[in-house]
């Protein structure tokens, strides 16, 4: 009974300090710590001690309390949130499940793992809500979790009638009441509207309450919209300059803005206040590297890029941004007022820092407003499948579609315009879909335009985001079919605020259901065909790949030929044209060796190899032309290669195109290469040939500087001097 | 920069053996002043492939050096073993002055256990001790080991002394994979992008530059980590290894032209030297004005040259 009545009146007055802590009461702070002196359960010091900011003390505390107590459900579950609040998220899952061995409904488990499930985009979060309720209806943070997930997938008008409702019925208690009116005020923020009392009643109660800024802020970064979210963010702090996540948060955001110098003052702070973030500590690492990157300036356009590989690239990267502002400003009627941000980065993990805080990634590429950053052509190459100037040109589609919607277009409807540009208007053009899409097709798991958004945020298996992606693509090719403007007068509706159904319906004039029955139409006639052959095709290309690989060249031209013929537009990392080409070759067929190099090359294939050997062919025909047009696609894919772009500025030069053959030149001379030398000397030729004297002059001395023997530059600077 | 060969040295082959694999080659060179003896030896393949590689690797190698060096000794199979090659170096010993210039070439498997360094070869293998102690008693007072092989790089604290530089295919013993080292560093000896100052031969300073950025491309473009890092430690060297062109161009100067030569070249170092201190287009006429005497100096050879 003592026992008993102690714990009672220990969480009494934890009840008591919670009141305090809701209304922001400076007292709150000395609350806690007394109940974690003297309350006698360990479980109870340690909410104590957590909500005093003390989290080693209350992690001891709960490790004390699981010890004493190893039935205890819901002091695992507790100490779990205890490890979620500081970013311990594979910890915190631990507990949670251990809590759940101890007892299947734990609701502190649940509501934990429902938590953890929101934070990671996974699926699952209303079957864990569902069970809360179950044991407890009307759970005040089950309410709140599931109206965060709502409000994430854009179902604003239901939230705000929830929360509203459930505020009238006094559900929510507390902080549970501040957390309501932050999700009021997200709910206002999402949908454009003049903002409710929500951000006043809270700052009444509560007047460091930061997270009736943050928590819109938030809904801000996951629809894109980063200036706004930089806007709140910067409310946020300066209602609780103490909030260290929320300054961590602001940093990372001002940094999707261009906004480098502020987004470090905020990390700095972000830091000083909590050195354990992860995300903190990752984004003020990248800015250091950043610090080091080449920045190129060049009008609507700054590339940031390493120092090393800054020259090579910045003419490709200049040439597609000049592009799209031609080509996407009038098909999307958007033309950015601000230069056009690319960042391309050398290793995968400092793009995911860039990206998400975190190492990691699955993406590549990612946009925020006008900022692009990506992986460069050093962190990942053609032979991985990736073509970073299509994945470029990707990136920039997306520059255009948030732009003209003021980021309120749909992930699907972005990303369906980015594949489609790829396709139909980037630098390598294909019509290509890769096999997973087609299975996913026949097994009838493609979703419907109203949930296409679902298939990103939360996909259902391990595969549907990427099979999403080219599904976006491919409605997005239809509406470009069959729609004139179709493309721009929906983004036009998204601009307007509208959902994806109303925004297809405004803007095609067509129910979403239609559009889904055109769409499988369109599906059948481009893909019925092979989507019968599937597993003949894959057998096909099984077999020709390892008939290749045994060097077989019978059986790989036999099962070449047949797969190529059912599905000729294929030419993804897998296709069946290279092992193909390689048994033409061997075989010495010398017409099929040409048919199916120059049929994968213009599909859109991209393998180094079949590229070389189309442009030998070429060069060997005498088809110039032809030859140069293959090379630049080679060197476009691995501008990197010195030797390749010497190369081919070599052939360049052969043909007369001096102006071009300078640029592969000085890319080249950019890349280090181990003979500078010739280097030099290949430039003092070009730039003589292009009469540019003086420049060449200079070159053909840098080279000599270098190697003072060197018979061809001496013969030159004799001709240069006229000393013939 | 490399060291060329004094000009006018016209090294002419008076003896030439070669035996088709399982062989020995000698060359020999009359010139009185070339005093460069080498070695090449392919160690044992263990398997067909390697076994192959390694034989073409170390014949291309010799091939290269007889343009430069008066006597080049090739061991291959049999002829590559323990006993061989402590005679061979012990002939080389024999034969060898003070000024003279000593390479040595090993290519094949290597191993270590952490004590002992051993170049794998038919019959016993050959101990890093033991090449040290060979290499000792060699006395010619520049001598150069290129070791191509896996672990080689437990060789550096060996071999590595006041006279002789040590180029090693890996930068430890640790490293024990095959390593693609030697591929790189004989390929360099036939390539002109190898030759970066462009005198027409191949240093030992320039192989083992294109060797390193050869390997470093090759893991980079397979995206896989490197598993071999090369290493050159010990004194500077000159030595040169391959002759690119059949005669460089101021080979045939004079005495006299190839002091004039050397002078230019020594202003053209002092003025690179003083690059930062001088404005750019002053620095760029004075480069010019020297480079132009090169160039007509490289000119009246040839004309003298010509038939």
């Amino acid at each position: 009974v003592s026992l008993a009545w102690i714990a009672l009146a220990a969480a009494a007055t934890l009840a008591d300090c919670n009141i305090l802590e809701s209304r922001g009461a400076a007292a709150a702070g000395e609350c806690y710590r007394e109940v974690a002196l003297t309350a006698r359960r360990a479980s109870i010091q340690a909410e104590a001690l957590w909500r005093a900011g003390d989290v080693a003390g209350a992690n001891a505390a709960f490790r004390d309390a699981a010890e004493a107590d190893p039935d205890d459900a819901t002091a695992r579950a507790r100490w779990g949130r205890l490890f979620l609040d500081v970013h311990q998220q594979a910890d915190a899952e631990a507990l949670f499940r251990e809590a759940l061995s101890l007892d299947a409904d734990n609701v502190e488990a649940l509501l934990g793992l429902a938590e953890l499930s929101l934070g990671r985009f996974e699926p699952g979060v209303r079957g864990y809500v569902a069970r809360v309720f179950e044991r407890v209806p009307d759970h005040p943070e089950a309410h709140l979790l599931l109206a965060r997930m709502q409000l994430e997938l854009g179902e604003v008008e239901p939230v705000r009638s929830m929360l509203e409702r459930l505020l009238e019925k006094g559900v929510f208690h507390g902080t549970g009441i501040l957390d309501a009116y932050a999700l009021l005020a997200a709910a206002d923020a999402l949908d454009d509207k003049v903002a409710g009392p929500w951000v006043e009643r809270a700052l009444e109660r509560h007047p460091g309450f930061a997270d009736v800024h943050a928590v819109p802020a938030h809904y801000y970064v996951i629809t894109r919209r980063y200036r706004e979210a930089v806007d709140r963010y910067e409310k946020a702090v300066a209602v609780d300059p103490s909030s260290w996540d929320t300054h961590a948060e602001l940093g990372i955001n001002l940094l999707r803005v261009n906004r480098h110098d502020a987004a470090r003052r905020h990390l700095e702070r972000a830091y000083h206040g909590d050195p354990y973030n992860a995300l903190t500590v990752n984004t003020l690492r990248l800015l250091d590297l950043l610090d080091g990157f080449a920045t190129v300036r060049e009008p609507g356009l700054l590339m940031r890029a390493p120092q090393s590989q800054a020259p090579a690239l910045s003419p490709y990267v200049r040439d597609l941004a000049d592009r799209a502002r031609a080509e996407m400003a009038s098909r999307y009627g958007y033309t950015p007022s601000d230069p056009v941000v690319v960042e391309l980065y050398e290793h995968h993990d400092d793009f995911a820092v860039r990206t998400a805080g975190l190492p990691g990634l699955g993406i590549l590429g990612a946009t925020f407003g006008d900022v692009v950053v990506m992986d460069g052509p050093a962190a990942k190459g053609i032979e991985e499948g990736f073509d970073w100037v299509s994945a470029l040109w990707h990136e920039l589609a997306h520059v255009y579609t948030l732009g003209a919607t003021g980021n309120r277009v749909s992930r699907w409807f972005s990303e369906g315009v980015s594949v489609m540009e790829e396709w139909d208007h980037g630098p390598t053009r294909q019509r290509s879909v890769p096999l997973h899409f087609l299975e996913a097709m026949a097994e009838d798991r493609l979703l419907g335009l109203a949930e296409l958004d679902e298939g990103f945020l939360r996909p259902r298996y391990p595969q549907q985001v990427a099979i999403s992606y080219i599904q976006a693509g491919l409605v997005c090719q239809l509406i470009a079919e069959r729609f004139e403007n179709g493309l721009a007068d929906v983004l036009a509706a998204y601009r307007r605020g509208a959902s994806s159904v109303a925004a297809v319906r405004r803007g095609l004039g067509v129910e979403p259901d239609e559009l889904d029955t055109w769409f499988r139409e369109y599906l059948d006639s481009r893909f019925g065909g092979i989507v019968a052959e599937l597993d003949s095709f894959r057998e096909l290309l099984r077999e020709v790949h390892r008939a290749a690989r045994e060097e077989d060249w019978p059986a790989a031209l036999d099962a070449g030929r047949r797969a190529v013929s059912l599905y000729p537009d294929y030419v993804q990392p897998d296709s069946p044209y290279v092992p193909l080409a390689r048994a033409a070759e061997a075989a010495g067929e010398e017409v099929l060796l040409d048919e199916t190099l120059h049929g994968y090359f213009a599909g859109g294939g991209r393998d180094p190899w079949a590229l070389s050997k189309l442009a030998e062919r070429h060069r060997g025909a005498g088809r110039t032309n032809a030859e140069l047009a293959v090379r630049q696609a080679l060197v476009g894919t691995t501008p990197l290669d010195g030797a390749l772009r010497a190369g081919f500025g070599d052939r360049l030069a052969a043909a007369g195109r001096h102006a071009e053959a300078l640029a592969e030149y000085q890319a080249a001379l950019s890349l280090d290469p181990h003979d500078k030398a010739r280097a030099h000397l290949r430039l003092a030729e070009t730039y003589l040939a292009l009469d540019r004297a003086e420049q060449a002059r200079r070159s053909l001395l840098e080279a000599l500087e270098i190697a003072p023997r060197y018979g061809a530059a001496l013969d030159l600077l004799l001709k240069m001097n006229g000393e013939h | 920069m490399a060291v060329a060969p004094p000009l006018g040295a016209h090294m002419t082959l008076i003896r030439l053996v070669l035996t088709i694999l399982l062989a020995s080659i000698v060359v020999a060179g009359t010139h009185a002043n070339a005093t460069t003896r080498a070695l090449v030896v392919a160690g044992l393949g263990g398997e067909p492939q390697y076994q192959s590689e390694f034989q073409r690797q170390a014949t291309a190698g010799a091939r290269q050096l007889k343009e430069v060096a008066s006597e080049v000794s090739l061991l291959l199979g049999e002829q590559a073993g323990r006993d061989h090659l402590r005679r061979a170096i012990e002939g080389l010993a024999e034969r060898s002055a003070a000024a003279d210039t000593l390479v040595v070439m090993l290519i094949g498997h290597g191993s270590y256990d952490d004590l002992d360094y051993r170049f794998n070869v038919p019959g016993a293998d050959v101990t890093g001790d033991e090449l040290t102690r060979w290499l000792d008693a060699v006395p010619a007072s520049h001598q150069l080991v290129v070791a191509a092989t896996s672990a080689s790089g437990a060789l550096q604290s060996l071999l590595t002394d006041g006279r002789r530089t040590v180029i090693t295919a890996t930068r430890s013993g640790g490293e024990r994979n095959v390593t693609v080292f030697a591929d790189y560093f004989t390929a360099s000896l036939t390539d002109t992008t190898a030759d970066t100052d462009k005198d027409g031969y191949v240093s030992a300073i320039e192989a083992f530059r294109f060797a390193e950025a050869g390997i470093s491309a090759h893991y980079g473009e397979r995206n896989q980590m490197a598993t071999e890092h090369p290493t050159l430690q010990g004194p500077e060297t000159t030595v040169v290894l391959a002759r690119l062109e059949a005669t460089p161009a101021f080979d045939a100067g004079s005495g006299m032209e190839r002091r004039q030569l050397e002078t230019l070249e020594a202003d053209i170092a002092a003025l690179r030297a003083d690059k930062a201190n001088q404005p750019p287009d002053a620095y760029y006429a004075e480069l010019q004005r020297l480079l132009l005497e090169v160039a007509l100096l490289r000119r009246r050879v040839g004309e003298e040259r010509a038939p």
